[in-house]
């Protein structure tokens, strides 16, 4: 019987993978799997009529060329400026500091601006929501920008009016209601981070007392802020922070990746992970706790990248995450816990959570672990926001008793009570019934919140980015500006200011929300600039100085002189908590539908952003679709397969919804993403299924009908794609080590165990021939962090904007010719209803003996003598020799003109959009065209754009840190690391001599650059034992049929 | 039965076997020749909407070229001059010539005036001015007498096999760093010697691999 604690075998890429037998796996192994149907060669929209077309005008211009005796580049012209702005130099990138916001986040970012034209956005290393690094929505924000969906002029129903006609409507629409007060006027929008906009809607209710203000807004924390203000009072909120934390708990919370702050808390729970010694057991006494590497416990409905990161994961359904916290509490109690003050009372009389044995085992370690008091003050019990407002005041209570929430600076606990005073006094969208004047700014309550008749009903003017479904609805739509193109401030949640500045005039002529606001305000559109400067001014005081502050906060993007210190709420609230309990209890007994915000389109503002439908989920890695998640055993009760359609009631409504079988999905739940099922937009429209036709507003999570409904719809998942294990058909492989993991103890005890899961011992492997000496001074190579990487999707899409790379659409991606050139894999290992996940971001390795580089006909790729595996596509032919011969299955081929073809059958009708996405491409890399192989670079204009730096400046050597890769720049935790590894200060020869460094498939030979940091576990000492029995049980019936052919 | 061609067509398979090698090797030549840079580019001289010469500027006047092209040590593009940098000089000098009408425009409405492009490289290829200035390449070693043209014109092929001539012995076409828009300083006369060079910093080393210039 094989040792289930060794961390060698049993992993499984999907469950029809787990299933197969080792003869079926073979055969699967294919890279292009040929489908049934085949495959459609016409699908980059090149028909039989077109074909011709091309092969006419073809033969046209070789005949012009001849007429002409002339093979000379077309006429082109330089254009410079009539007077070149001042720092300006073209070719030469600028960045400006400007923030994004999304629900209550606000990420400080540095836009890249080419030219004029802005291209790319990165974190902004002084901004405490940034710390340089962005979310994956950030990312894919800038392509919003370029949708040639906008609305490019102001609309009245079908009818387009113009701008004059537009802003006299606003005007008279806001007269005739300020005449009555505001009586019968309603103003809807998402969170306001704003304190422009929060000092004009202010201005509004003083000017228009009646007048009602709504938020709809699925991103913001509203559950969090309504328990925060139940405890605190108005404006009360809890602001946390992971840097000194020992042991964290996250209930239902996916605070790593899609939550509020989510790059702050990610990146500052990284650092409490990044273990860079071996742990010794001798001095810890024999065991490792917190203080060495903290430890992460999680209980949630479905698997989330959370989840993933866990060392103790439990299942739960949506509505019974509450029972997992009231049974901690009443732990805690009966360990001893001490309530401060007041709360006693409130704890004491807590009602018990039911919760199942596992769980128990799991919350009954988790209490040793919190009332250690190594990890007093130290531990963050962190509640999802899905979960009602009363399990949110339940972990405030616990974190208060544990000693995490404090007040005031220096203090080492994980969260600290502000009050936000000039909070927006809203009430939620819900609440909005009737009403003779709607604006909406931003926001869609008519496909989020079922308002579509509200909004029809009433003189509704719209304005936002796209005719979408509330515009659709509103008797005028107004498009504003993108926040690249608009002025702006933004408050994050701790307190920071930052601004928003504008790279480029407004593509479509259009003015932003904060000016169209203004019009409520004070009658008339004022610039953005003046109202934000003077908004600002006018709090800091204009007087000497003020100017020059004023550059400053633009030039850093944050806003330093604001204060941040936290103002301490009176908390008198803790009574409300058991009246909350009694009214926002409501256990569901039979199936469960809970919703989630898709870590790809959101709530549904990225659905018409093809790089956010075309990246794979991080953990089911579905492309262009949303599905119902259920675990394998709720899938047998209802009798269905991945792809079958089920019916879902809730809510008084049904819908229906293929099923995706996802292993870690809890017992009688189904989840749903929303924001998809949408009817307008070429890249959102048709793709997915509206779920909130199901969702009672504001709730996550309802008691659901679920039935079988007949049919299928194809689901895509390149979770199958590039797996790296070969064939039996000659050899019967054992399994070879891709992902490699340990538990801290295990580490401890052996510190050479990523040396011990190859294949070959290192003294085994010769080279054929004498591979050739690699004469470049500084050498290149990278190293992940196994430990660290959550899957979030940033690097993906961070590349997907720096090297021009196309989105291929659904069809494409069934046929396995997406194109990302970061793939993350993601393994799971165990039990199929209760595994272990780890997650692998794949891109090419720059292999020292390159197997793609000995089949090129054509030497299209060769080696760089810094060790980078050079792409010259001017010379590939295509023949797809080295992607077959890439062990990693990392080289993307063009099979159609994609740069062209951006979306499927998009160039035809809208050219104007296309020349208007060619603006968001990259200068410094090459746009490739059909048939032409491309992989990862190492971000090469970014290495030779350094070297040519240190060059003038007379330097041989590129300093250290001064190239970073775009997926390096952009990930929230710092998993990947980038440099020389010849130095051996450099970062990532550090990062490469941690005893957990490891080269994928190693017994090959190739001496891969880039290297990975095994996964390591932090299990509780207790609960170990028993996930060792467990995992052996389940070793037992189901990893026998992944491993029949190689007993190990 | 009479002779259905006459006698000297016997003499074709000769001739054709003769002429095919010929005409093979001429058609060799032909696309080696006629299709190559050195052809098709060199000598490109097109018609500049605005008659401006270098010879009278850069020759006979002598500014430098970093006057107007003062993007080149510090970006890849050596950037044509903005026409406020015409009309620092023409503000004075020349202020009703019929020539620089179309400059004078340009400077009053703000609308660019259209030169059109001489040197010309591919887009998958990625040149940078500032590294090759600072190597101490001359201006002139690639775009030839500017200060002698008139309507400037592709001096060099600019092609592939003509940069990694220069890439794999970089040495005669380097000049000391001060000299490097000295368009009388001439690398086949002048002795130097980058290696001893005090001023150099480091010695070039340019790339011969793929991703140098292609990315």
């Amino acid at each position: 019987m094989r040792n289930t604690k060794d961390y060698r075998h049993g992993y499984w890429r999907s469950l029809e993978h787990r299933a197969m037998s080792h003869d079926e796996e073979a055969d699967t192994w294919r890279e292009h799997p040929p489908k049934p149907e085949g495959t459609d060669v016409s699908a980059g929209g090149l028909s039989r009529r077109r074909f011709f077309g091309v092969s006419a005008s073809g033969a046209a211009l070789a005949g012009a060329a001849a007429t002409t005796g002339c093979i000379r580049k077309p006429k082109e012209n330089i254009l410079p400026f009539s007077e070149r702005p001042e720092d300006m130099i073209p070719g030469k990138p600028l960045y400006y500091a400007s923030a994004f916001t999304l629900g209550a986040s606000v990420t400080g970012v540095l836009v890249e601006s080419q030219d004029g034209r802005p291209t790319k956005i990165e974190g902004n290393p002084k901004h405490s929501g940034s710390q340089g690094a962005t979310c994956v929505y950030a990312q894919a924000s800038i392509l919003d920008m370029y949708d040639p969906d906008r609305t490019r002029s102001p609309m009245q129903g079908e009818e387009a009016i113009g701008w004059d006609v537009a802003e006299a409507t606003v005007a008279d629409l806001v007269k005739a209601k300020a005449a009555a007060q505001g009586r019968g006027l309603a103003v809807v929008t998402g969170y306001v981070t704003s304190p422009t906009m929060r000092a004009q809607l202010a201005a509004m209710k003083a000017r228009m007392p009646e007048a009602k203000i709504y938020i709809d807004d699925s991103m913001a924390p509203n559950n969090a802020i309504a328990a925060a203000e139940a405890i605190g009072g108005k404006g009360a909120r809890v602001v946390r922070s992971l840097l000194n934390a020992h042991v964290v708990a996250a209930f239902d919370s996916d605070f790593l990746v899609s939550e509020t702050d989510s790059v702050r808390l990610a990146r500052e729970w990284a650092k409490t992970r990044r273990v860079t010694r071996t742990p010794d057991l001798t001095k810890s006494g024999g065991k490792v706790g917190g203080e060495y590497m903290s430890r992460l416990y999680v209980v949630e409905p479905h698997l989330t990248p959370t989840g993933m990161m866990a060392d103790h994961r439990r299942r739960a359904k949506g509505s019974a995450v509450g029972d997992a916290l009231l049974a901690l509490a009443k732990a805690l109690d009966a360990a001893g816990l001490a309530w401060p003050g007041e709360t006693a009372a409130v704890a004491k009389a807590l009602p018990a959570g039911s919760v199942d044995d596992t769980t128990a085992q799991m919350i009954a370690a988790l209490a040793k672990d919190l009332m250690d008091p190594a990890n007093k003050g130290r531990s963050a019990i962190i509640v999802g926001e899905r979960q009602p407002a009363w399990v949110h005041t339940v972990g405030l209570l616990l974190d208060a008793a544990l000693g995490n929430l404090a007040a005031g600076a220096n203090v080492t606990g994980s969260a600290r009570w502000m009050v936000d005073a000039h909070a927006v006094d809203a009430e939620p969208i819900s609440n909005l019934t009737a009403a003779d004047t709607i604006f909406v700014f931003e926001a869609n309550p008519a496909y989020d919140a079922a308002k579509a008749d509200v909004i029809a009903a009433a003189n509704t003017v719209h304005f936002g980015l796209y005719r979408d479904e509330t515009a659709q609805a509103a008797k005028y739509h107004i498009p504003v500006s993108h926040w690249v193109e608009a002025w702006g401030d933004t408050r994050a949640l701790d307190g920071t200011i930052a601004l928003q500045q504008p790279l480029i005039a407004p593509v479509f002529n259009t003015s932003s929300s904060l000016e169209w606001m203004s019009v409520l305000g004070g009658g008339r559109l004022v610039d953005g600039y003046s109202l934000v400067k003077f908004h600002h001014q006018a709090q800091e005081g204009a007087g000497a100085g003020a100017d020059k502050a004023w550059r400053r906060w633009l030039h850093d993007g944050v806003a330093t002189s604001q204060p941040r210190e936290p103002l301490p709420p009176q908390l008198s609230g803790w009574g409300e908590i058991p009246k909350l309990i009694s009214a926002g209890r409501q256990p569901v007994d039979g199936m469960e539908v809970n919703f989630h915000l898709c870590p790809k389109v959101g709530d549904g503002r990225y659905a018409n952003n093809a790089w956010m439908q075309e990246l794979p989920h991080p953990m089911t890695k579905l492309t262009w679709d949303n599905a119902a998640y259920v675990s394998a055993a709720t899938a047998q009760k209802l009798g269905v397969a991945t792809g079958d359609l089920i019916n879902v009631g809730a809510n008084g409504g049904s819908m229906q919804i293929p099923v995706f079988i996802a292993p870690g999905q809890a017992e009688d739940t189904i989840s749903v993403a929303l924001g998809y099922g949408r009817k307008w937009g070429q890249s959102a429209n048709e793709v997915g299924f509206d779920t909130y036709a199901i969702r009672p507003y504001g709730s996550w999570f309802a008691a659901a009908d679920i039935s079988k409904a007949g049919g299928e719809h194809e689901l895509v998942s390149t979770q199958d794609y590039g797996r790296m294990k070969p064939p039996s058909l000659i050899f019967d492989y054992p399994e070879r080590p891709i992902v490699i993991e340990n538990d801290v103890t295990g580490w401890a005890k052996d510190p050479t165990f990523v040396e011990k899961v190859n294949l070959m011992t290192r003294d085994r492997l010769h080279h054929l021939w004498e591979p050739p000496k690699l004469a470049g001074k500084q050498q290149w190579a990278m190293s992940v962090d196994l430990n660290t990487c959550t899957g979030c999707n940033a690097c993906v899409v961070a590349c997907q904007a720096e090297n021009n790379i196309p989105t291929v659409g659904k069809k494409q991606v069934s046929n396995g010719r997406e194109m990302h050139w970061i793939r993350i894999d993601r393994y799971f290992r165990g039990d199929e209803n209760e595994p272990t996940a780890v997650v692998q971001p794949m891109m090419c390795q720059h292999c020292e003996s390159a197997p793609c580089e000995t089949v090129c006909p054509v030497a299209a790729t060769t080696h760089s003598p810094e060790g980078l595996n050079d792409m010259a596509y001017n010379r590939c032919i295509g023949t797809r020799y080295c992607s077959n011969n890439c062990p990693y299955k990392v080289r993307r081929y063009n099979f159609f003109h994609y740069n062209l073809n951006l979306r499927p059958g998009w160039l035809n009708d809208d050219e104007d959009g296309a020349r208007l996405a060619q603006l968001q491409k990259n200068p410094d890399v090459t746009v490739r065209f059909r048939g032409v192989m491309e992989k990862c670079t190492y971000c090469v204009q970014r290495i030779n754009q350094a070297k040519i730096e240190a060059h003038v400046a007379g330097r041989d050597k590129v300093a250290d840190g001064a190239i970073i890769t775009a997926c390096q720049q952009v990930c929230p935790t710092g998993a990947i690391v980038f440099g020389d590894k010849e130095d051996p200060d450099s970062a990532v020869s550090r990062a490469k001599a941690n005893s957990r460094d490891y080269q994928v498939l190693r017994d090959l030979n190739n001496g891969p650059r880039t290297t990975y940091l095994a996964r390591i576990r932090n299990p509780h000492p207790e609960l170990e034992s028993t996930a060792a029995r467990e995992d052996e049980a389940g070793a037992g019936h189901g990893e026998g049929a992944a491993e029949a052919g190689h007993g190990a | 039965m009479p002779q259905i061609f006459p006698r000297w067509t016997n003499n074709i398979p000769i001739a054709a076997g003769l002429l095919a090698p010929i005409i093979g090797i001429g058609l060799i030549f032909a696309v080696w020749y006629w299709f190559s840079p050195k052809y098709t580019d060199v000598g490109y001289r097109p018609k500049q909407p605005v008659p401006y010469s270098h010879k009278l500027h850069a020759g006979d006047m002598g500014i430098d070229c970093r006057y107007c092209h003062n993007t080149v040590e510090q970006a890849a593009h050596a950037a044509i001059p903005p026409t406020a940098t015409c009309m620092n000089c023409h503000k004075q000098v020349k202020t009703t010539s019929a020539r620089l009408q179309m400059v004078r425009d340009s400077y009053d409405t703000g609308e660019p005036i259209p030169w059109v492009r001489v040197h010309q490289l591919p887009d998958y290829a990625f040149f940078n001015h500032s590294a090759h200035v600072a190597a101490g390449v001359g201006c002139a070693s690639c775009h030839g007498r500017v200060d002698k043209m008139v309507v400037v014109e592709m001096d060099q092929p600019l092609s592939m096999g003509w940069c990694l001539d220069c890439h794999r012995n970089p040495e005669p076409n380097l000049r000391p760093l001060d000299q490097v828009t000295n368009m009388n300083w001439d690398v086949t006369k002048e002795e130097y010697d980058p290696k001893r060079d005090p001023e150099r910093k480091r010695q070039v080393n340019p790339p011969t691999h793929c991703s140098g210039c292609h990315r």
